[in-house]
């Protein structure tokens, strides 16, 4: 079987048949987006905000090598450690060696997409530890064995009825479908584990070079419990996270929130400096921070795709995107969905490894619209198709030559109006409507109607005028 | 060395030069009428309670102390009156006017085995962002970061006069704070704790406060 984030057209054709899943990506897209309207329509200098967002994002991958050397020798004077992963295994080799030196049974995470994308979770299994998921959503999704279906709200394909029964199985509490009993549940079961856990794993949105901050946003509080109680907090960062200066955090979380939930501000920003300082009561004794790489240089050497290291992760490109509405996120089959997830998976993992998803735009251009950063998505997406096609056919497809073969049809008049003709004729004799395509180019054929070819093609028409 | 091949890949990257960027500025940003507020404490104030927040204004010392009081027995448990910075709390003899009332008062989180007797929290803002309602704690010794989650409810009290308007502004204070590395941490908060993560019903309170409430200080 391919690989997921390779079979986009299957696993969008699955979703399509999700009722359930219609409705519940159309009603949080469509909430995303009008609460989203609302944060910004507050603020006349909203295009300036992206300007100077984009500005401090720009610098900062213009530049990335300095403000790297810079963010480290910063956490250092913070009194942090930084590791470097080139790979999801190093990273998390990095993460279970600090839990094992430290003799950590139980690890609270946060939210974290970094985290997702290496799998850390599978690795602190191995390494005998219990990574428990403290999100309300990544906390289902983890229950569940599922795998998250949107950025900010990871569990959106489940119903509440679906969650009562998870909540009854697996943590044996009784029956309910009663969304506050279940929350109520969820804060029982896991505020225990933030009292007895002796690591905080978390990802952040933005690392200050300038000072060594980890800026971590959030909505639940679960990510400060994580970074107060247990003594070891840990921080996997990509790279391509870090901004240059301590003032560029006012463009970038002025943008943020109000692009992904439409708040003016989420409930709780938590701007870290590293590990508690003499005197201070609450806070970890060590901090760690784990610079990850994992392909985000080789995207940073394609200048046609660079543009993508600037994304913030806010998912406003999710919400008004005409695919992901439909599709969902599991049908991108990796950590990151919608317009964006199309453009970082092929970059990060290979167009090869994701030849479909660059294909998965209507190229309406409205993800470049609502991006705070205004990223260039549509052209990034164009690129990666073009890389696509020069990809050898997959076994089993029709490959270009239906394309080279329309391309010489339509280069000569005279080879356009006999296949006209014989279009038409073919037509008359089949009856018309749907294609009939056999064999590989059946799944193409699937969604398409014949345009019904007229007896008359509308250059005679014009002759007898 | 991964260090030294990240870096060394990540300047054979940046030698091939980025593309100037294609400018697609979004014409028709909807901007709505703007709102004056007679002071920065009233739009504070009105964002606050927007989010939930509850508002407590207090004439003079003694009504301070009565709201207090009444919170406190409103979430009737243990309440941790944390030592800020600035030693607010004390000039105020908060945890004093609550113990005289009866009210079961601790000067710090002890770990674990308190944390469920928590009821309420009081803590002393350092800073607050009128634009969105948030206010901010820099943590020392004695008000540490816990101090904003870790009890059901939360207050907050707050000197009027550390208002600012814009997050901007709070960010060229806090910039001082945290660039000089003694404090490990600036914490915002904005509202009580959400989330709609189950079929994206908004429900408070899912790991922090479900309450959060904001008294500003009379004759500190």
């Amino acid at each position: 079987m391919k690989p997921a984030a390779e079979r986009f057209h299957e696993q969008a054709d699955r979703a399509l048949d999700l009722v359930q899943l219609q409705g519940a990506l159309h009603r949080t897209t469509s909430r995303f987006v009008d609460l989203r309207l609302a944060a910004v329509s507050e603020r006349p200098d909203w295009e300036s905000l992206r300007t100077r967002a984009r500005a401090a994002r720009l610098e900062a991958i213009a530049h990335l090598d300095r403000y790297l050397e810079q963010f480290e020798a910063s956490v250092q004077a913070n009194g942090g450690t930084v590791w470097w992963a080139r790979t999801a295994e190093e990273a998390c080799q990095h993460v279970t060696a600090i839990a094992r030196r430290r003799g950590v049974k139980i690890a609270v995470k946060s939210k974290s997409m970094a985290t997702e994308e290496i799998g850390l979770n599978h690795a602190l299994e191995d390494a005998g530890v219990t990574p428990v998921e403290t999100d309300l959503g990544e906390y289902i999704i983890q229950l569940a064995h599922d795998a998250p279906s949107h950025f900010l709200a990871p569990a959106i394909h489940w119903t509440k009825e679906r969650v009562g029964d998870l909540f009854a199985r697996t943590l044996g509490v009784p029956l309910t479908t009663e969304p506050g009993e279940l929350t109520a549940i969820a804060r029982r079961t896991l505020r225990e584990r933030f009292l007895t856990a002796s690591m905080g794993i978390t990802g952040a949105n933005f690392a200050v070079a300038e000072t060594g901050t980890i800026v971590v946003v959030e909505n639940e509080g679960n990510a400060r419990l994580a970074t107060s109680l247990p003594p070891v907090h840990v921080a996997v960062i990509g790279i391509d996270k870090i901004v240059p200066r301590f003032a560029d955090l006012d463009p970038l979380l002025s943008v943020l929130p109000r692009s992904a939930t439409g708040q003016r501000l989420s409930s709780y920003v938590n701007i870290l400096n590293g590990m508690r300082r003499p005197g201070e009561t609450d806070g970890p004794e060590e901090f760690h921070v784990v610079l990850l790489d994992n392909g985000r240089s080789r995207l940073l050497a394609d200048p046609e795709a660079r543009e993508s290291l600037l994304c913030i992760r806010c998912a406003a490109c999710l919400g008004v995107c005409p695919v992901y509405r439909r599709a969902g996120g599991h049908a991108y089959g990796w950590v990151y969905q919608g317009p964006i997830g199309a453009v970082v998976t092929p970059g990060l993992l290979g167009v090869d490894a994701a030849r479909e998803l660059p294909f998965a735009s209507s190229l309406c251009g409205a993800c470049r619209d609502a991006c705070p950063i205004k990223i260039d998505i549509p052209r990034m997406l164009l690129h990666f198709r073009k890389e696509a096609a020069e990809l050898p056919p997959e076994p089993g497809t029709v490959g270009r030559w239906p394309l080279r073969v329309a391309g010489w049809v339509m280069a000569s008049p005279a080879r356009f109006r006999l296949a006209g003709r014989i279009g038409y004729w073919l037509q008359r004799a089949a009856g018309g409507g749907q294609w009939f395509a056999p064999g590989p180019a059946a799944r193409w054929a699937r969604w398409r109607s014949v345009p019904q070819l007229a007896a008359r093609p509308l250059r005679d028409l014009v002759k007898d005028r | 060395m991964s260090r030294d091949r990240i870096l060394a890949d990540v300047r054979t990257a940046l030698r091939l030069a980025m593309p100037e960027p294609h400018h697609h500025p979004h014409p028709d940003w909807p901007v709505a009428a703007p709102h004056r507020w007679p002071s920065l404490l009233a739009q504070f104030r009105e964002r606050f309670e927007g989010l939930g927040g509850r508002w407590h204004d207090a004439a003079d010392r003694a009504a301070f102390d009565r709201h207090l009081i009444t919170v406190a027995r409103q979430h009737a448990g243990l309440v941790w009156v944390a030592r800020d910075p600035d030693g607010l709390l004390d000039r105020l003899g908060v945890a004093d006017t609550l113990a005289a009332a009866g009210v079961d008062v601790a000067r710090a989180f002890e770990g674990p085995a308190q944390a469920d007797r928590l009821a309420l929290s009081i803590t002393a803002t350092t800073a607050a962002i009128a634009e969105s309602g948030t206010f901010a704690l820099i943590p020392g010794p004695g008000q540490g970061r816990l101090s904003s989650v870790i009890a059901p409810a939360h207050l907050t009290v707050l000197d009027p006069e550390c208002v600012v308007a814009t997050l901007g502004d709070f960010i060229r204070q806090a910039e001082g704070a945290l660039g000089s590395r003694q404090v490990s941490a600036a914490i915002l908060v904005t509202g009580p704790s959400r989330t709609a993560d189950i079929e994206g019903q908004l429900l408070v309170g899912v790991h922090g406060p479900g309450q959060v409430h904001c008294l500003p200080a009379v004759g500190n």
